[in-house]
């Protein structure tokens, strides 16, 4: 069956302390693509259908303060000075379908490409667990089939409030690039339950909870598939 | 003269210490059934490691880091998952996943503790992105004065690519990398074999989860290679132990006069005008020693300067079966000592009267439904991917895919719920037949132990210790299944009232 397929060439963008690398790079073999892990500092790349960045702790997310060991949280901040951004940035202005999972939704927020702000859960604690998301919007890479439809995906982060303004979120809502919230359950405070939105040109994904981790995860990928078919 | 003599004798002072030397456990811990088929590496090793088949072996420990965590909850728990990482990505294994044994005071204090520590779990074991796959916690007016923080954790390794910490051949390189040495943990082993009467705070290491994250990776990219001879973690006594060590394993395994000479000004420090013995005895966290072949120095040094560590050659191997230091610092006066090594590491036991344990008959209260989901949620449980049965359904195990071999790695543990302190044979043999059971309602093979036993002074325990032993043996032969590893924690006691005897278990088997 998987033999018919157009199989997939990913990059999954690796940062120091990136720790859903593997992960990622097993849930695109597992569908019979064929992703390849990109170094945070190298700073081109070929023809990728798709350019992932996974979960993890990009430089640790420890911004310490010169000579004094005190350091502050800060996730993504730091991947913004590797030489691979500016890759990043040239994939997103061709159009190419960028995906940011949980720290890659927080370093593609951090470097502009997403709208608003990632900051600390309401919990001030890490959170993992089982969430129940709807997909929403134009949905998730504008499969149709998806949407409206529930889904188990489990989240684990602490800096996953996604925070915009009133005026912002209108325009978001409007724009329908709000693809994925949270039912239920809110496990971070994130405004109206966002868990991922898209650029407006619905080119650039990013979403706290995990696919590559829910039993789910088929319904997902068929989505990238298809997008990147078309 | 007289300054080298007591460089001499202040090594040799660490290097005694209960925590380094076992010098009041060895004699029973010699009697724990540890050989099996399954058994690549039993105790003796930074972890054990067991056969999985197809190529493959797990590589399994126990740590304890109770002292540290009763002075600094958060940076103290936090480095005992990180020490417990280290041993098993020394081996060249893949960390997958972790358990957590929390014993906290009934009291205030106790809840204060727990949730620091959980904080520094969370964060440390978070960011690395091993799994806490599972864990218990109990609080007991016991621990109200010495909480008890137990860390399990697991890897995975191509049998062919399994690392040891030892020294082969002469002219080999001593390769430091990781974190740069600091005053931070000086006396830290002393410390874990006192009474926390005495501790101070200065002695508990600051930790770097992302550093420790760099060093896995590049040290599971090195296993790959066949650049190195061995790979030994600067945990207790830092340095000291670390190269005396890969000599002392190397002569015992490959029979040659080995030694090894080390440079201290060669050591990257991160504090100035450090002595000798500090550079020595410091133990700064996430730094590793490299034992590497020295036509591949270059290569070596490139991969970690791949993954931004910094590495230097800081000593050799040698064949004139010494310990050597040397420091040639540009304003200080050389310093060139040659030692044996039976001065450095005096082969020293001490014998405590084997007095009954008196039970303390206090409650042994686990923590509520509640209070667990509150502590596992703030821990990734399924990074990895390779979570089956995690923290989230009840039951002491759990459940990994071992998708390498096709097989599922079944985990299951238990401490013994307080009923050591009653009778220490029949509670650490329930903790033991609890773990049995799991694995068996799991149709699993159980391949193998690690555990660890934490005793209060001496004095009072040692004979509860004992008994401990003597249950574990009892069952171990009589179920087949060695212990691989672990680790003692003496001394968790308090003016003169020490804890309960408290043993955790941890059963690892295999199903299809």
């Amino acid at each position: 069956m998987q033999n018919k397929k157009k199989s997939l060439r990913v990059g999954v963008v690796r940062f120091p302390c990136s720790n859903c690398d593997f992960d990622t790079l097993r849930f695109f073999i597992k569908f019979g693509h064929r992703p390849e892990f990109i170094w945070h500092n190298e700073n081109f790349f070929s023809s990728y259908d798709l350019l992932v960045i996974p979960g993890g702790f990009a430089f640790g997310d420890r911004v310490y303060k010169k000579a004094t060991g005190k350091y502050e949280i800060d996730p993504g901040v730091q991947a913004l000075r590797s030489p691979i951004m500016k890759a990043i940035y040239d994939f997103a202005k061709k159009g190419r379908p960028i995906l940011g999972i949980c720290n890659g939704f927080q370093i593609l927020v951090k470097a502009g490409l997403l709208p608003g702000k990632l900051t600390q859960n309401n919990s001030q604690k890490f959170f993992c667990d089982f969430t129940i998301c709807k997909i929403t919007g134009d949905s998730f890479f504008g499969d149709k089939k998806m949407l409206g439809k529930k889904f188990k995906v489990p989240v684990a982060h602490g800096y996953g409030k996604y925070v915009v303004n009133d005026k912002e979120y209108k325009r978001l809502q409007k724009n329908k690039q709000i693809f994925l919230e949270y039912q239920n359950f809110n496990p971070n405070g994130s405004v109206r339950n966002v868990a991922g939105v898209t650029n407006k040109e619905k080119t650039i994904f990013g979403m706290m909870p995990h696919p590559e981790r829910t039993p789910d995860g088929k319904f997902f990928m068929r989505a990238i598939e298809t997008y990147v078919k078309n | 003269m007289s300054k080298t003599k007591s460089i001499l004798e202040t090594l040799a002072e660490a290097m005694s210490s209960e925590h380094t030397s076992y010098k009041s456990s060895k004699q029973y811990l010699t009697q724990l059934p540890t050989k099996g088929r399954q058994v690549i590496q039993g105790p003796g090793e930074n972890a054990g490691i067991i056969d999985l088949g197809k190529g493959w072996a797990l590589a399994i420990r126990v740590e304890s880091h109770n002292h540290p965590t009763f002075i600094k909850p958060y940076h103290g728990a936090a480095t005992g998952v990180g020490g417990i990482l280290r041993d098993i990505f020394t081996m060249g294994a893949r960390p997958i996943g972790s358990l957590d044994f929390l014993r906290f005071g009934a009291n205030k204090k106790g809840k204060e503790l727990l949730k620091e520590a959980v904080h520094g779990i969370a964060d440390y074991g978070n960011c690395i992105g091993v799994p806490t796959v599972g864990g218990d916690v109990f609080f007991d007016k016991t621990y109200n004065y010495n909480c008890l923080v137990n860390v399990a954790a697991f890897g995975i390794v191509k049998k062919k690519n399994i690392i040891l910490g030892n020294a082969l051949k002469p002219g080999s390189d001593l390769i430091y990398v990781g974190a740069r040495t600091g005053r931070d943990g000086i006396g830290g082993a002393q410390m874990a074999s006192e009474t926390l009467d005495t501790a101070k705070a200065e002695t508990v290491q600051k930790e770097d989860p992302f550093l420790e994250k760099l060093l896995l990776e590049a040290c599971c990219e090195l296993a790959e290679t066949d650049w190195i001879e061995g790979m030994q973690d600067m945990g207790a006594t830092g340095l000291l132990c670390s190269t005396t060590e890969v000599a002392l394993r190397g002569r015992r395994r490959t029979g040659k006069n080995l030694g090894t000479k080390v440079f201290l000004n060669r050591v990257p420090t991160k504090a100035s005008h450090m002595t000798p013995v500090e550079l020595l005895l410091s133990e700064s966290q996430e730094r590793m020693l490299i034992v590497g072949k020295k036509k591949f120095r270059k290569k070596i040094l490139n991969l970690f300067k791949h993954w931004d560590l910094e590495a230097s050659v800081i000593g050799t191997v040698t064949n004139d079966g010494k310990y050597t230091i040397l420091y040639d610092g540009p304003k200080k006066k050389n310093i060139k000592l040659v030692m044996k090594f039976n001065e450095v590491i005096p082969d020293i036991s001490e014998d405590w009267q084997r007095k009954k344990w008196i039970p303390q008959k206090t409650p042994h209260k686990k923590a509520s439904r509640k209070e667990v989901r509150n502590i596992w949620q703030q821990y990734d449980w399924m990074v990895g991917t390779r979570t089956l049965k995690g923290p989230n359904k009840p039951g002491h195990y759990a459940v990994l895919d071992l998708h390498e071999i096709g097989k599922k790695l079944v985990i299951s543990w238990s401490s013994d719920e307080g009923r050591s302190d009653r009778s220490p044979l029949k509670g650490i043999q329930y903790a033991f037949d609890k773990c049995l059971l799991y694995q068996k309602k799991l149709k699993a093979k159980p391949l193998g132990i690690t555990n660890c036993l934490n005793f209060g002074h001496p004095k009072d325990s040692i004979g509860a210790f004992a008994e401990t032993i003597k249950g574990l043996r009892q069952r171990s032969l009589k179920h087949k299944i060695p212990i691989v590893s672990g680790n003692v924690s003496l001394y968790n006691a308090h003016h003169n009232d020490s804890i309960k005897p408290t043993p955790t278990l941890v059963m690892v088997g295999i199903a299809d």
